[in-house]
């Protein structure tokens, strides 16, 4: 394989800026693994194993090179770490992963006579080459599909370890880590001193001495600055042991700080309990607060610090996810976890991709106005002030004039600089005569109190190590503790507790290895479009046995995800899509333009910048690459651009969140979660991909080629609307069945729109609380 | 004509040349930064630098220089210094140009900033008033374009703060005025301006005092500027010691000092005008 980046090693910045002191804790580990290590695997199994992730990645076992790949599917494995979701028709990933080496045991000694890793490479790659067309009918599979089991669980577990690697970066250009330093030049065919530098025909010796020249700058570094680790050692442990006790919350803006928060006893009810701390409940619980109610905030994660908890890495930040099993079923199966989950102290806005967009007004009654979906009980301008409420409160970065739908006040803060990607989409859409701006994005572009402004380190997604996000955990969280709420992290509810009259009294949650019982006078749940139905459902009781709130039958039904469809191609120029925000340029031209529309809805588009990790997996997955084919795929990197979609999917009663019979570490019943598109959907992704194939040609890209079958966000399953028969909750978020039960989350929303969903979310909870204190005035709680 | 009149237009000429080499002193760090943030993709962009390192290197010649004779090297390096921000304005502005969004804030803010170059501009035509200011003489009206010398580099020096209080507005609106120390350069030098514009159309005692008292204010600010600029980088991620990134993200630290460079040559052009018109 081609050395495309001669002399460069992203290792050579270790002691530099580019790298915080979790990073260098969390990359040395991963250095340090010998390849050999396993403790799942059994020593019988382990040659196999090895053997085909060598296939996989194409690479030799023994060589000085060698990622550990093997070994870091064990560790996996052996901690069962779980992805999020599982496939219903696949087992268990251990259980999967051991038939399917026994399974290719068998293959390799019936066809072969030898076993696997016996074998040929040639040989083994021809048989894994059957395993991923489903052509192996061995009985050891069971009933464990092979083509499922190599598309799902193998590639996905061994690919993403491969390119999570240093050594993977080098070859493929990456910048590694990337804070507090992040990057200056985001123009095309730019790059800062400290990024890899391409060794084009006729430049590799030029390449070579610039790449060196990184080692050289950093050797110099290295004499002249002691070494420290520094930072709070115990951070590793604070998704084990809570943090939020005996008065002290996490100062997030300090390593190692505190600020003092009030504590409220058990026994004694509060105004709130609120279920979750992201977009809906987090923003609440401030709200609430600041209105002078006494209030206590639960959430299942941990309570992060991002300045020291955070490293530059993909593998090691998935601990932002909600990782939990989820089985996924229907015609078009969602992929949870990453993508739409997330459990910690501030939900998923830890690793939101910072993108805050107005409903199109007439979404507020699709049903009236454009024929299609349901009415929302709210009115858009007084949509509109919150909206400018919760903007104000993110100091979103947004351009001067916004091209689409009414006037709206101009953004707390300027647009970011784009990066290349989001000038691909700029180019392309003037190329095709439509309207395209700045994204507003919830990353500051200047400094605000102890937050700095972005430094485009480009990791949004796998959570901001500098602040610069606004996300809830820095926002309204701060402010939520200022205004004496309570927040309680590592605390999983598990159960609504309601009385004789049928009201709630309080909940049951999990800390520290107990279950504890906070009484009420008010609960909130906000736990997003799975877990709040979850745990509705798993609060059956003989007075309401369909679940809570669930009159209607409507709990867990109508789920809504919105389409992220993609096209993707190859510039001559660099792009470094890694770099700056993912999604600095938006076309809402499809939200606002219903012409020519085949379907109802709308989409937007934005520019991209999957990692590496993210990119490896979605080139596998989507595409089916793997071995020298995918290597040298990933080595054009640095050349990716593309345009993805954020569309609007219809409701669906048949689309929801059940519970089965499997158990989960709570011993609470794991969530099914079944989705299937619809016509619309469909015509819908027809649509957007042919539209972006057309501005992927404006821009001579190479390589075109669609990602049909990806999705993002999660909204529905507890429906508002002014009908208790067609409703779960009212315009205020109040149940219709239980006048002390509230939902505030995304699963409120009867249609998704064509946006991202978090500052709706944001501005609901807003006026959710400015409704409960005019209630409170009235008695009427 | 009186030794003290001359030694208050000798001093005044010099007092020119110090402002025009603040102005290139401030041209050349900017520069030098913002075009090698620019990887000097074109080379072009090494003409800023060549040209303000000869207007530094002419200003402070003439700073030390007691002749009363044009010297023939500086006022050509001050031609030069003129037309290569002219050349300048234009570069800049086709960058802007050809740009997705063309003429949007997006471009103002991010493309290549339309009016530095004329900060170059500004330093060869006031270094080259203060060549000329050295041939001044009491009493006598030396023209230029039909105007009295002195009351030109007054209102060049007057345009020069407003432009440079213009840029500090455009970028300030960039940085949302997220510190309240950001609106000082967008009101004291245009008060100042407007002043010193106000005593180059009619002079008067008044006026010059009321002109003298914020040119001077405008100068300690352009000083004070620094300092807030290496505080506002500080304030980035990683402050000082992620300096080869801040440096050139957070607020640009050669920026301030042009108000100084403008503020001196408005005090000088203020002499002038009060020694030669014998205003008072």
């Amino acid at each position: 394989m081609a050395d495309r980046y001669p002399g460069y090693d992203v290792l050579a910045k270790r002691e530099s800026p580019s790298w915080n002191a979790q990073t260098r804790r969390v990359i040395e580990e991963r250095l340090a693994l010998d390849p050999d290590r396993h403790s799942f695997f059994t020593d019988d199994e382990w040659p196999t194993v090895r053997a085909v992730c060598a296939r996989i990645i194409a690479q030799e076992i023994g060589d000085a090179a060698e990622v550990p790949v093997a070994a870091m599917l064990d560790e996996k494995l052996a901690q069962d770490a779980r992805d999020g979701y599982r496939d219903s028709r696949l087992p268990p990933q251990r259980e999967a992963w051991r038939r399917a080496v026994q399974a290719l045991d068998a293959e390799s000694a019936a066809r072969h006579g030898f076993r696997f890793h016996e074998l040929a490479p040639s040989a083994q790659a021809k048989l894994l080459e059957l395993c991923h067309r489903g052509e192996l009918h061995d009985g050891a599979w069971g009933d464990l599909s092979p083509a499922e089991f190599f598309g799902k669980r193998l590639l996905h577990d061994v690919v993403g370890s491969y390119y999570a690697h240093p050594t993977a970066w080098n070859e493929i250009g990456f910048g590694g880590p990337a804070s507090p330093r992040g990057y200056v030049r985001m123009n095309y065919d730019r790059r800062d001193p400290w990024e890899a530098s391409e060794a084009r025909p006729g430049r590799e010796n030029q390449a070579f001495r610039e790449n060196l020249r990184i080692f050289e700058t950093n050797a110099r570094r290295l004499r002249h600055e002691s070494r420290s680790l520094g930072g709070d050692e115990s951070s590793a442990g604070a998704a084990s042991r809570p943090r939020a006790l005996g008065g002290r919350a996490p100062n997030v803006f300090r390593a190692g700080a505190w600020v003092p928060m009030r504590e409220y006893p058990l026994d004694e009810p509060v105004d709130f309990v609120i279920v979750g701390t992201g977009a809906g409940g987090g923003t609440l619980a401030c709200r609430l607060a600041e209105h002078g109610f006494s209030v206590v905030a639960l959430d299942a994660g941990p309570y992060w610090r991002p300045l020291e908890d955070f490293a530059s890495d993909e593998h090691h930040q998935q601990k932002l996810y909600w990782t939990d099993e989820r089985i996924v079923d229907g015609e078009n199966p969602l992929q949870l976890g990453a993508n739409n989950s997330g459990k910690s102290v501030g939900g998923s806005t830890v690793h939101f991709a910072m993108v805050s967009l107005r409903f199109r007004p007439e979404w507020f009654k699709s049903r009236s106005l454009l024929g299609y979906g349901a009415d929302w009980p709210l009115d858009w301008r007084e949509m509109w002030k919150y909206y400018r409420q919760v903007e104000n409160a993110l100091k979103i970065s947004g351009p001067v004039r916004y091209p689409w739908g009414p006037k709206r006040p101009r953004y707390p803060y300027r647009p970011h600089e784009l990066n290349a990607p989001a000038l691909a989409l700029a180019e392309s859409a003037e190329a095709l005569g439509i309207d395209w701006a700045p994204t507003p994005l919830a990353t500051l572009s200047a400094p605000r109190g102890r937050a700095p402004p972005c430094v485009y380190r480009g990791m949004c997604v796998i959570g901001c190590s500098t602040n610069a996000k606004q996300s809830v955990l820095v926002t309204w969280l701060p402010r939520a503790l200022t205004a004496g709420a309570e927040i309680r992290d590592l605390s999983m509810v598990g159960r609504i507790e309601h009385n004789a009259s049928g009201r709630v009294t309080g909940v049951h949650y999990h800390r520290e290895g107990r279950w504890h019982f906070q009484r009420a006078r008010n609960v909130v749940v906000a736990g997003y479009a799975i877990e709040t139905p979850r745990l509705l459902l798993n609060s059956a009781s003989s007075r309401y046995p369909q679940g809570l709130a669930n009159s209607s039958g409507l709990v867990g039904r109508n789920l809504m995800v919105q389409a992220n469809q993609a096209v993707w191609g190859l510039l001559e120029r660099e792009v470094r899509f890694y770099k700056g925000p993912p999604s600095l340029a938006i076309s809402e031209h499809w939200n606002y333009n219903d012409r020519g529309k085949d379907f109802f809805g709308g989409y937007a588009y934005m520019s991209q910048g999957p990692l590496p990790q993210l990119w490896s997996r979605v080139n596998s997955s989507k595409r089916g690459f793997w071995g020298e084919r995918l290597r040298a795929q990933m080595q054009e990197y640095n050349h990716q651009v593309g345009l993805k979609i954020v569309g609007e999917f219809l409701p669906q009663e048949r689309n929801g969140v059940t519970l089965t019979e499997e158990r989960d570490q709570y011993g609470l019943p794991v969530p099914r979660v079944t989705y299937s598109w619809c016509e619309n959907d469909k015509r819908l992704i027809r649509h957007a991909l042919g539209f972006l194939r057309q501005a992927m040609h404006t821009l001579d890209a190479r390589d075109v080629w669609e990602e049909t079958d990806d999705t993002c966000h999660l909204n529905g399953t507890a429906r508002m609307g002014d009908d208790p028969r067609t409703s779960v909750v009212d315009a205020d978020c109040r149940s219709w069945d239980i006048p002390n039960l509230w939902i505030c989350d995304g699963s409120v929303f009867p249609t998704v729109g064509g946006v991202n969903p978090s500052l709706t979310i944001q501005a609901i909870a807003c006026r959710t609380a400015d409704r409960i204190k005019a209630l409170a005035a009235r008695g009427e709680l | 004509m009186s030794e003290e009149g001359r030694a208050v237009i000798d001093t005044a000429a010099r007092q020119l040349n110090v402002g025009a080499a603040l102005l290139a002193l401030a041209v050349l760090a900017d520069s030098g930064l913002e075009h090698y943030r620019g990887s000097f993709r074109n080379r072009a962009m090494y003409a800023p630098l060549v040209s303000a390192m000869l207007a530094l290197g002419g200003s402070v010649y003439g700073m030390l220089d007691r002749r009363t004779v044009r010297h023939p090297v500086r006022d050509a390096i001050y031609a030069l210094a003129a037309a290569t921000g002219i050349a300048g304005l234009g570069f800049h502005a086709y960058n802007i140009n050809k740009r997705p969004g063309g003429w949007s804030w997006l471009n103002l803010f991010y493309a290549a900033p339309i009016g530095a170059p004329f900060a170059l501009t500004l330093s060869g035509f006031l270094g080259r008033g203060a060549e000329k200011a050295r041939t001044l003489r009491k009493s006598r009206a030396d023209m230029i374009l039909g105007i009295r010398v002195q009351r030109l580099l007054a209102a060049a020096s007057a345009l020069g703060l407003a432009g440079t209080a213009g840029e500090a507005a455009l970028l300030h609106f960039r940085g949302a005025y997220h510190d309240p120390a950001m609106v000082l350069p967008v009101t004291v030098p245009p008060v100042a301006a407007a002043l010193l514009g106000a005593a180059a159309v009619a002079p008067n005692r008044r006026t010059h005092r009321l002109a003298r008292g914020w040119l001077k204010l405008t100068a300690l600010l352009g000083f004070a500027g620094v300092g807030l600029h290496a505080f506002g980088v500080a304030r980035n991620m990683g402050g000082w010691r992620n300096w080869s990134q801040n440096v050139l993200n957070g607020p640009p630290l050669p920026a301030p000092p042009s108000f100084t460079g403008l503020a001196l040559t408005g005090l000088a052009a203020l002499s002038l005008i009060e020694e030669i018109e014998r205003v008072g």
